[in-house]
This record gives C-alpha cells, structure tokens and sequence, in this order.
C-alpha cells in the first residue's frame, strides 16, 4: 500500500497520494483519441521518468475496460462514451485513475474480485483486463459506487521500485462520507502547452548526430565500406563519372570535325580522281568511310579535341601499308590487333588543325591524326568499363602499340597524375571527415550540457514559481482572515455580533461588580451570624436574663408575701385596721404593678429573642443565595471569555 | 425572475430586435422577455418573461396577430448565444469525419474552449480580495449560453413544470443552466452528455417522474451540482465570481479554481465590461446597492 495514501473512501487520485502531488486529467478518454493523449502525458510526465510505455498501456487498458465492462466486443463505438482520467504524480507514486459507468444490464462481481485478479483466474473480459493492469503496476485499487454505477479502476506505480508488489484492493465507497482532500495543482491538459511539448525537432546539419563515441570508431562513421576496394571503386567511379562530363563536350566537338573530315576528303579524291593534278605527297589516302550515326557512335565518341591538340606524338612510317577505305572499327569491341596501321604523314611535331570552314581547302586527314582517335576512342571505352583492372589493361595495351618513350611517358605521367590526385582527394576525405566528426561530437557535448543546465533552471524556476504561488495564496488567505477580523463596518453580521460581545462583557463586569458587593455583605452577614450564634448560645442578653431572674424572684418573694399577708389578714381579720389593709393593699398593687412590668419586659425580651432568631435566618437564606449566585457568575465569565476569545471578560 | 420594465413606451420599438415567430423553436427558453406592441394604447407590453417559453399552440395563435419583440437585454446576451454556437462548433471538431484528415485532440478542443469561455468572463469587484483581479458573470447570461448549447428539455415536461410551480421552474432551469456552463470549464465536452445531465437535473429539482433513461453522474459533477445548488438559491440573478471557488478544497472547486486562474491571469480581457442585467438595457432592476439604499429610504 503506498506510503502516501490519505483515503481510499474517495473517487480520484488524491486520496492515493500525498497533499504536494500534481493532477493531471481529462474526461474524454476514447478509442480514437488514447494515443493522442497518452503522447501528451508522456511528454508532460517524461523528467519524473515514469515508465512510458506502463502509462501509455494503462491509459490504453483503461479504454478496453470501458467496453469490456459493459460485455461490448472489443470494437470501437462511437456510441460507448468517455471515460475520465486522472494521473497524479508525487515523490514517490504515480497513480493513473480511470472512470467510468457501467450498464444497468449487469454489473461486475465484486465479491471474491481481489484473489481472483491477483491469482489470474479472471472470470470475465473486465477481470482478465484487470488481471494485465495488476501485473504492470504496483497496486491495482478498484472502487465502485452502486447508486450511480461508477467505476474507479487505479494502477499505482512506484517510481523507484518497479518490482515491488501489493495486493489488489476492491473497495465499496461512500460518497457521501469522502473526505475532502488538498491537492498542489489539478492541469486540465488543455492547460498545458501542448505545442511545446509534442513539437516535432526539426533536422539540420548540426543536430545530425553521428554515432561513435570516439573519434577513431570508423566503423560507426558516415563513410561507410565495407571493403577498401569498393571505397576505392567508389571513388574511381566519381572521378569517371567527371571525366565522362568533359568527354561528353569533347565527343560532340569531334563528331563534328570528322564529319566534316569525310566530305573533305570525298570532295579531295573526287578531284584527284577527275583531274590529273597530282597530289603534292604520293600516299594513298583512303579516307574512312563515315559511319551511320547512330546512338552508339554518338555514345562511344569521346570530344578529345583538346587531347588531340596537345597530343604530343605521331606514329612514325615504319610500315607504310595501303590505307583501305574500310572503316575502322571505333567501338569497344574491336580489338587493338584488327588496328591498322597508317603510314604517318606528319612529324611529331605537327599539330592537327581542324578546319572550321568546309568551303576552304580540306583538311588531309594525317595518319597520326587517325591513329590517335583511334587510340582515343579506344581509351575512351575502356575508361568507361566498370573495372580498373581493364583500364589498366588497356593502357598497357596503348603503351605497347604506341611508341615507347613519349608514349609511355605520356601515360605514366597521366597515370601517376591521376593517382597523386586521387590520393590527394582521398587524403582531403579523410580530413574532412575526421574534422567534421569531431567538430559534430563537441557541438553534441555542448548541446548537452547547455540542455541539462536549461533543465536544471526549469527546474528550480518552477519550484520557485510553485513556492511563490503558495506563498501567494497563503498571504491572500491571511489578510481575508484578518480583514475579517478587523473589519468593522462591512458585515452587518460581524458588528451584531461584537455588540453582543460588548453587552456580554458590560454584562460580565456588572455582575463582578455586585458579585463583589454581595461576597462583602454575606461577609458582614456572617460576622454577624457568628456574633448572634454566639450570642445565642451564651444567651441572647444577659441584662435581660439576669433582670428575668431577679423579676421572678421578686415575683416569689412577692408571691410568699402575699401569701403572709393573706395569711395574716385572714388571721388577723378582726385585728388590723383599715390603714393597715390599705397598706397592705397598696403595696399588693405595687407588687401586682411590679409583676406585669416584669412579665412586661420578659415578652419584650422574647420577641427580641425571636427577631434575633429570625433575622439569623434571613442571614443563612441571604448567604446560601450570595454564594450560588457568585458560582453562576464564575460560570458566566467562563463561557463568556471562551465565546469572545478574549481575556477581558475574565478581567 | 423579477423584472421591472414589463410595459416599455412604444418610440422603444425601433431600438428592439423582432421576434421571429415564424421560424421560433417552441419549447426553448427565450433569452429575453417578449413584448407585443399594442397600437391603441401605444405601448409595448410584454408576454413572457425571461427564460418562458412559447408552445407550438402559442406560436400558432401569435401568426399574423400582432409584432413581437424581444427584450433590449437581447444585445447583451448575443454574444453568448455567439459563443454557444461557437463552441458547439468546436465540440463537433472531434467527431470522426469521413475523409483521412485527423482530427483535433480533446486538450486542442479543451483548450480552445477556454479560450472562448475567457471572453465571456469580465473583471469584477471584490470586497474580500481588493487586491486580487476577480471575473465574474452574471448568472442570467451563463443559462442563456447553456440554453442555446444544449438539446431542448421536451416540451411535455417544461410545461409540467411551469403549472407545478412558475419559481421553482425558474430556479431548476437557472441551477442546471450554471451547472452546465461549470461543467465546460471542467473539461466535459460532449454536447448529448450535458444536455442528458442538463435534464436529469431539472427533472430532480422539479421532482418530475418518469425519466426512462439512467443518466450517470460522475463524482465531480455531483459535487458541482451541490454547489449550485447552495449557490442559486433563488430564482433572482446573481453572480457567479473566481473568488468563491478559492477557498473551498473539494475536488470540483479545486480544479474549477485552477482553471478560472488561468482565465484571469492568461485568457480574459481585463477592458472587457461586465455583462448584467440592471437598469434599461436590461431588465429594469435595480442594483443590489441601490436597491439597499432605496429600502433604507422606504
């Protein structure tokens, strides 16, 4: 299970990978258009070097399933619809997601669908699918919500162990209970810049690139031969093929003169032959007869006129023979031996001059002249075979049939020529390749290193960009919930409720402050309920018990008196005189008088006995209720001060 | 939907686009308010309000009984029909064609599209981000785009609808209309898919039975749909703002952030003027300030 997976009770890649993850995604996933968007993800994704091709297979998995989840063959449908992807990368995973419906004709069989995936024994098209995705990824999640049919099919890769495996997951959401989880950045890929990204390079001389690590590897080079010879061939062939142009002009300019050659000479021996005037040099010219032209003349003719102009030599009339008029063979075929030969008419030293002008005097075709086409056109058909070795050949033939010394020099001359050149074009081959080879290999390590420093800026430019970005948001967040909180005047709401806040803690302080009153009267009240309990238990007061006590014993005395008196007076009825009665009488009243104030001030003191005793109640009942209302205001300014957030009620 | 200017004087007649009744779709929600000119009292009193609609009877019996015309609010939401009509051409660039041309991918298509949508959004301002570039747009014009994008409801249930209950028809058609012109942001660009989640849509909040086919929803899209309905909880106009996606980390929100932060920031044109529905040119309502003030007044 990957290390970074926040919930699994939740549709998309979020839950599977940690809050710094990116997400990108699209929600038409198609047959027709899955190669142009896994093109595209691929290119976005390539420097987290996700493997490629498990993402382009998983994207294309993801398709099939659409179609296999509703038992469709294996068609593309236009009608089948799209299914939505999401591929979310973080340091450790990559997770592609896909979604999609499935038909209420019949759902797939979840139960039992994790062993049977992970043990390949898939029961239909969707499990067998299934089964591919599990083997190229880590973890294979499927979710699936019944109320509105979706599917959630999630390959988990791990980015630096790709052998690494965890079994499949098949889980039931709910998605009334997902959490809401943060992500670093969700890019539609319309958003990304999809030109830069797929761009095709386009191919020019420098980003040709060679392979061949070092210099001296040959075998990798653009130059390639398989065989020194054909190298050389290759090279002879080219230098043929330049010759051919120049001989090609020069043939033209010869069919030319020996055309005209021929009439000349027509003209010439039809007036030897009609007049008697006798030809200045004795030999027998026969003039050869022209041949048809035809395309092989005209291809086998070579334009030597420049050589015949500084051809330097002439055959000498060692043998002259009759010159018949047959014609002499110029193609390839004919062999040096059927060459006759010409008795020479000229020196060494005479030139060949072609007469421009038909109308003037004909040019007497000399034998060194004919023999030097011939030996031209010979060389000529040779230098067009196909092998050295033939051309060599003929040279040596030319070298024997033509005289020694000049000829030969000649030929060597030219031979050797054409050899220093050719090594020398092969020498300068050489250099250039090499200079080009390396001239390509430091312009390749240039661009490499200046490709990974650019890197390496991206890079870092778009972390600190991402940073600024969050930063950015932070401190937009930050002064909404300052702005919020010091915001006055705004929000309707926010000032009722700072003058509840206000009245609560006026409220508060009012409380504290007859709370505060009320603890300093129970104080007093208890003194004075101590004082009365002392003062009960003692005896509420002590003149008036002690004037109790001597009343009633005055009453006693009295009483005994009295009773003497009456004693007395019953005894000596007969005896006292009315003076006596009187005063015994007046001093019952007095006594009687003295009795009634006395009980007079014993009520008095009882009542005063009983206001004591009520006021004490009063005072217990007043303290009970000081004491339970100073409780409900702690309790009050408890509340009070967490609601408003502040001390101040609690001050 | 509240609009004041149901009666206009009848010099208005030249400056209002006529409404076309022989070529009128029935059953389409009309992007402004009809009015007939009587020519006795001289005047131009409407007969449908903002997103009514006429049936086929109606259209029948309006034939050759009278002109019609729409509301002065129709400037205004032109360019978004345009911009419905445009999209939808370029929806329609990712069908298969016949000939071997390819076809453009679905993020060319995507991005296309936003490009398009950026031009209907227009800087707003924000009391909680003074200092942040806010767009906006009014909720009228997001459903009249939706209105034109879209397949039409069938006409059967519109009608259920009105007689069940004229408000709650407006807020369903108001809710699905901003449900849908959300959901192009996202990315969803099949025009069947929408007008089928458009419907399902309308038909719950209206509570009407018998929808026979089983339209899926996605997660995002039902979370979208939640959110409009917290958001258009009447059938008043409102705006829709970038800034009340920004705090919120719902899946849906997050990526509609995203998106809404690169039309501010890249496609929108910041001398564009807000679109709304307020004073003659519209339909007659006060603004909010206004209003307040006018209340405070009473």
């Amino acid at each position: 299970m990957g290390d970074s997976m926040r919930s699994l009770n939740s549709f998309g890649v979020a839950g599977l990978l940690g809050p710094d993850c990116e997400v990108f995604y699209t929600n038409e996933l198609r047959a027709r258009n899955v190669g142009r968007i896994s093109d595209l993800v691929s290119a976005q994704i390539r420097d987290s070097n996700a493997d490629e091709l498990r993402i382009r297979a998983l994207l294309v998995y993801g398709v099939f399933q659409t179609y296999a989840v509703r038992n469709s063959i294996a068609h593309h449908n236009e009608a089948v619809p799209a299914a939505s992807v999401e591929i979310g990368i973080d340091p450790s995973y990559v997770a592609v997601a896909i979604t999609f419906h499935w038909d209420g004709k019949a759902s797939p069989k979840w139960k039992g669908m994790p062993e049977r995936v992970d043990s390949g024994q898939g029961i239909d098209p969707f499990e067998n699918i299934l089964e591919w995705i599990h083997r190229h990824s880590t973890q294979l999640i499927v979710r699936y919500e019944e109320k509105e049919r979706r599917i959630e099919v999630v390959a988990l890769m791990n980015r630096s162990d790709s052998a690494m495996k965890d079994p499949t997951m098949v889980v039931q959401v709910n998605s009334a209970t997902a959490p809401l989880l943060e992500v670093s950045n969700y890019h539609e890929l319309g958003d990304l810049d999809y030109s830069k990204l797929l761009r095709n390079p386009t191919a020019t001389a420098e980003d040709v690139k060679v392979k061949g690590d070092e210099p001296s590897d040959m075998s990798k080079s653009v130059f390639k031969a398989d065989s020194p010879l054909d190298s050389e061939a290759n090279e002879l062939r080219g230098l043929v093929a330049e010759y051919e142009k120049v001989i090609s002009g020069l043939k033209t300019t010869v069919n030319g003169l020996e055309t005209r050659l021929e009439v000349e000479m027509n003209r010439a021996s039809e007036r030897h032959f009609k007049s008697d005037a006798r030809v200045t040099d004795d030999s027998v010219i026969t003039v050869p007869e022209s041949k048809p032209e035809d395309s092989e003349k005209k291809e086998d003719d070579w334009g030597f006129h420049f050589m015949k102009k500084v051809w330097p030599f002439s055959k000498p009339e060692a043998n002259p023979e009759k010159i018949t008029s047959e014609s002499v063979p110029l193609d390839s075929e004919a062999s040096v031996s059927e060459v006759q030969t010409f008795k020479p008419d000229v020196t060494d030293d005479d030139e060949i001059t072609v007469v421009e002008d038909v109308n003037e005097d004909p040019v007497i075709a000399t034998e060194a002249s004919i023999a030097s086409t011939q030996a031209l056109g010979e060389i000529a058909e040779i230098a067009k075979g196909p092998n050295s070795k033939k051309m060599e050949t003929t040279l040596r033939e030319i070298e024997k049939e033509v005289d020694e010394g000049k000829a030969k020099r000649w030929v060597d001359s030219l031979s050797s020529e054409l050899l220093q050149e050719k090594a020398k074009l092969n020498e300068l081959q050489k250099n250039l390749a090499k200079q080009i080879r390396q001239r390509e290999l430091e312009f390749k390590t240039a661009e490499r290193s200046l490709k990974q420093e650019l890197k390496r800026k991206d890079e870092v430019l778009r972390g600190r960009e991402s940073a600024i970005e969050n930063k950015n948001e932070q401190i937009a967040q930050l002064n909404l919930a300052v702005e919020r909180a010091g915001a006055a005047t705004v929000d309707k709401e926010q000032g009722q409720i700072k003058m509840k806040l206000d009245r609560a803690q006026r409220m508060a302080q009012m409380k504290e402050e007859e709370a505060k009153s009320l603890v300093v009267k129970m104080r007093d009240l208890e003194n004075r309920l101590i004082i009365a309990q002392a003062k009960a238990q003692k005896g509420t007061d002590l003149q008036l018990t002690s004037k109790v006590q001597t009343l009633e014993k005055k009453v006693d005395e009295y009483k005994r008196v009295n009773q003497r008196l009456m004693e007395s007076l019953n005894q000596t009825k007969d005896k006292s005189s009315d003076k006596e009665m009187g005063d015994l009488r007046r001093k019952i009243e007095q006594l009687e008088r003295q009795s009634t104030e006395t009980k007079r001030s014993l009520d008095k003191s009882a009542f005063k006995l009983k206001e004591l005793q009520d006021s004490e109640r009063k005072l217990q009942t007043d303290l009970a209720r000081a004491v339970e209302e100073n409780r409900n205001l702690r309790k009050n300014q408890g509340r009070g001060s967490g609601e408003s957030g502040g001390g101040q009620a609690a001050a | 939907m509240q609009f004041k200017t149901r009666k206009l004087p009848k010099s208005k007649a030249a400056e209002l686009v006529s409404y076309p009744v022989d070529t009128a779709e029935p059953y389409r929600p009309l992007p402004a308010p009809v009015y007939v000119l009587l020519s006795r009292n001289e005047k131009l009193v409407s007969v449908k309000g903002p997103f009514d609609f006429f049936t086929a009877r109606d259209l029948e019996r309006m034939k050759g009984a009278g002109t019609y015309f729409y509301g002065p609010i129709l400037k205004r939401v032109e360019p978004f029909h345009l911009a419905a009509r445009e999209v939808k051409t370029m929806i329609g660039w990712s069908q298969p064609t016949a000939t071997r041309v390819l076809e453009a991918a679905p993020y060319e298509i995507s991005d296309a599209i936003l490009r398009k949508l950026a031009t209907l959004w227009a800087p707003v301002a924000s009391a909680a981000q003074p200092n942040e570039t806010v767009i906006g747009v009014e909720s009228y014009f997001a459903v009249a785009f939706a209105n034109e994008l879209c397949e039409l409801i069938p006409g059967d249930r519109m009608e259920m609808a009105r007689e069940r209950d004229p408000d709650l028809y407006e807020i369903a058609l108001l809710r699905s209309g901003v449900f849908v012109f959300l959901a192009l942001h996202l990315g969803y660009m099949d025009v069947k898919v929408l007008s089928a989640l458009r419907y399902r849509f309308f038909h719950e909040l209206i509570q009407l039975t018998g929808l026979q086919t089983f339209v899926p929803i996605s997660l995002e899209l039902a979370e979208l749909k939640r959110w409009t309905e917290n958001l258009v909880h009447s059938p008043e106009v409102l705006m829709i703002s970038s800034d009340q996606f920004q705090f919120s980390i719902s899946r849906v929100t997050q990526k509609l952030k995203s998106r809404l932060l690169r039309v501010r920031k890249e496609l929108a044109d910041p001398e564009t003027i807000l679109a709304h529905t307020y004073d003659d040119g519209g339909l007659g309502n006060l603004r909010p300030d206004e209003e307040a003030k006018e209340v405070g007044d009473g």
